[in-house]
């Protein structure tokens, strides 16, 4: 080949690497999970406790919670729908099963009646919003008030503590030197990530999202997933709460207060669209690993104490931004 | 001579309407002092329903209203922390007739005009724990912030002369944990410890866990910690192994409030020093200062400063044993 062939050849490969990285570049997990990785290298710089087993660890055990929470959440948002209501639902599942525990009955139980009122308060949004055609937005902002009120009157305000080994093991034990809450995340980022790509119920939620009408003259039944994810939210945001009390190995009545800010930001970050229709697991949990991140850097960092949320809601809103200039 | 006159039912009703309100109305305006001559009717108004710590308050204000005569008692307040819906449940007390309110408050300059409008209408009020000091309020049954954090400071400084220290911290610029902060700043004043960080938890017990075992991991010659109020301690202690190792291998913490986990933190070695006050007795304390008023007319000094005390390894026991005894209520 002659040199007048071969500086073509080479435009053809630089353009072709060029267009592959374009692609990736395309993808906004990707793209989230590059400015994640760029943030932790310039916070392992300016911190040397970052990279050490324990902080890692704080960190990914304090994420765990909203990004299961998050990942209910996502089902939500992709249908174009949002559920207010995930954080007081995370504090009166764990209020129910601490209280259950506290009555003598087993741990299992205790765990099932906490994610089962979880799941209760889901269904209520779901019938509101659904059956009745209340927005989604009014509805479980009413039951964000009645979930929180209920966990305060069961109470009157109290703490309960003095729970079994097991029970603490599962919100702060490790397993292969991972925390527990995390590797249920992991399992429950999987299930979701699986329903949503490769079962047919999974598409038919995005394409409710993009455009309901047209979903339900498709033939999707819309109602009866609408009420799905619902549950779906309700019970997994159930699960986040009995993990969290086991967490802190006591069950407080203003537990996930404000939480359920934290969790759509995560999914938002995650490259979900409030107007429905797009959203993925895995975008989802890089949403919320970013925002703990970001808490762990205030600490590391030592952020002025009047201007820690100041710095939250930037990095939230560049966030948001940077997934917005791709669309 | 008798006139009868022939009401229909429109005519019952509008009559009767009339006459409740105008009966209502002349009620709401006389003075609370003389509707208060036979029985007493007293609100507490806490930050928040869900904080465990002011339904300590309630039980010594239960407790106290029981053994007095003629007086009522109701607990009142937010779900969470919402200055507005406190002011709202102000102004609804007051149209309801209360004779006193109790009240700590979530911001002192948003409270103040319904705590004044109150005090037009009548109304005795009086602040606890958090106040708001420029409104008419007759008084502030409280500690006294400061002091309470300079006392931290010194505990602090009498175990450790030099090396950083970190605070932690509730809410910014809530007003009591202000002046605890600047307390405790004043008692290590003249040492060699460094405040190196004050970081806000913004009341969330997770996250106070989370921020602890990140700040003491983060700084390896953390040599003394400060906590503004208990939050750490609402958890189970052995959700925090690093804590405990840091106070073990000399590091001091110091905490204000003595409240059930926090003595328990003591017992376990999580913490070096309470500064403790009685949560108890705010309760007692204002149900007999809001009682004297309305009944007697007597002016209650401003502000009411209950005592501070010390637990520590010293006393630990003594402390511990009052508490179990007591479920936590003294």
């Amino acid at each position: 080949m002659s040199l007048n062939e071969q500086a073509p050849a080479n435009k053809r490969d630089r353009e072709t690497t060029w267009r592959r990285l374009s692609i990736l570049w395309e993808v906004p997990e990707l793209r989230l999970l590059i400015a994640i990785l760029i943030g932790l290298t310039i916070l392992a710089f300016l911190s040397d406790a970052f990279l050490t087993g324990r902080n890692l660890r704080s960190v990914l055990l304090g994420f765990s919670f909203v990004g299961i929470a998050a990942i209910g959440q996502l089902l939500v948002i992709i249908t174009g729908r949002i559920d207010l209501s995930c954080g007081s639902v995370m504090g009166l599942a764990g209020m129910v099963c601490a209280l259950t525990m506290a009555a003598g009955m087993g741990m299992w139980l205790a765990m099932t009646a906490g994610i089962l009122a979880g799941a209760a308060v889901g269904l209520f949004n779901g019938i509101f919003s659904v059956r009745f055609g209340i927005t989604s937005f009014i509805v479980t902002l009413g039951t964000l008030q009645i979930a929180r009120g209920i966990t305060v009157g069961l109470t009157e305000g109290g703490t309960v503590t003095g729970f079994p080994d097991l029970f603490l093991f599962l919100g702060s034990g490790r397993l292969v030197g991972v925390p527990v809450p995390v590797i249920i995340l992991i399992v429950v980022g999987l299930i979701v990530a699986a329903f949503l790509r490769y079962t047919g119920a999974g598409r038919e939620l995005y394409a409710i999202g993009g455009n309901e009408s047209a979903a339900r003259l498709a033939g999707v039944p819309v109602k009866r997933l609408q009420y799905a994810v619902f549950v779906a939210s309700g019970t997994l945001a159930g699960l986040a709460g009995v993990l969290l009390t086991a967490r802190l190995g006591a069950a407080v009545s203003n537990a996930a207060a404000g939480y359920e800010l934290t969790i759509i930001a995560a999914v938002v970050i995650g490259g979900a669209s409030l107007a429905g229709g797009f959203g993925t697991a895995f975008g989802v949990v890089l949403g919320a690993l970013l925002i703990a991140f970001v808490n762990n850097a205030l600490v590391l960092l030592t952020v002025p104490t009047y201007w820690q949320q100041t710095f939250i809601g930037a990095v939230i809103v560049a966030a948001a931004l940077l997934d917005r200039l791709r669309r | 001579m008798t006139k009868t006159v022939e009401l229909n039912r429109r005519e019952l009703i509008k009559r009767g309407v009339t006459v409740a309100i105008g009966g209502a109305t002349a009620t709401m305006f006389l003075p609370r002092k003389a509707r208060a001559q036979g029985s007493v009717s007293l609100a507490f108004v806490p930050k928040a329903l869900n904080n465990p710590v002011f339904e300590i308050t309630r039980a010594g204000a239960e407790d106290r209203v029981a053994e007095l005569e003629g007086v009522s008692f109701r607990w009142v307040g937010p779900t969470t922390t919402d200055a507005a819906a406190q002011s709202q449940i102000i102004d609804d007390l007051v149209v309801q007739g209360v004779d006193g309110i109790c009240l700590s408050c979530n911001d002192p300059a948003a409270l103040l005009p319904a705590i004044n409008r109150a005090m037009n209408e009548g109304v005795a009020v009086i602040t606890w724990d958090a106040d708001s000091p420029d409104s008419q309020r007759l008084t502030n049954v409280a500690i006294d912030q400061e002091a309470a954090g300079a006392m931290a400071g010194q505990q602090m400084a009498a175990r450790i002369q030099s090396g950083k220290v970190a605070i932690l911290t509730g809410t910014p610029g809530a007003l009591n944990l202000e002046q605890r902060r600047d307390g405790f700043l004043r008692g290590i004043d003249g040492t060699n410890l460094e405040v190196i960080a004050t970081d806000p938890n913004f009341d969330d017990v997770q996250r106070a866990v989370e921020i602890v075992e990140q700040r003491i991991n983060a700084t390896p010659d953390l040599a003394g910690y400060f906590f503004v109020g208990m939050w750490p301690f609402f958890a189970d202690l052995a959700t925090m192994p690093q804590l405990r190792q840091f106070v073990s291998d000399g590091g001091v913490c110091v905490s204000l409030d003595a409240l059930s986990g926090a003595i328990a933190a003591v017992e376990q070695g999580y913490c070096s020093v309470l500064i403790g006050y009685s949560w108890y007795g705010f309760g007692t304390s204002a149900v007999d200062v809001l009682v004297d008023y309305i009944r007697n007319g007597v002016e209650p000094a401003d502000p009411l400063h209950t005592d501070l005390f010390i637990v520590d390894e010293s006393n630990i026991a003594e402390y511990a044993a009052l508490d179990r005894e007591t479920e936590g209520k003294w």
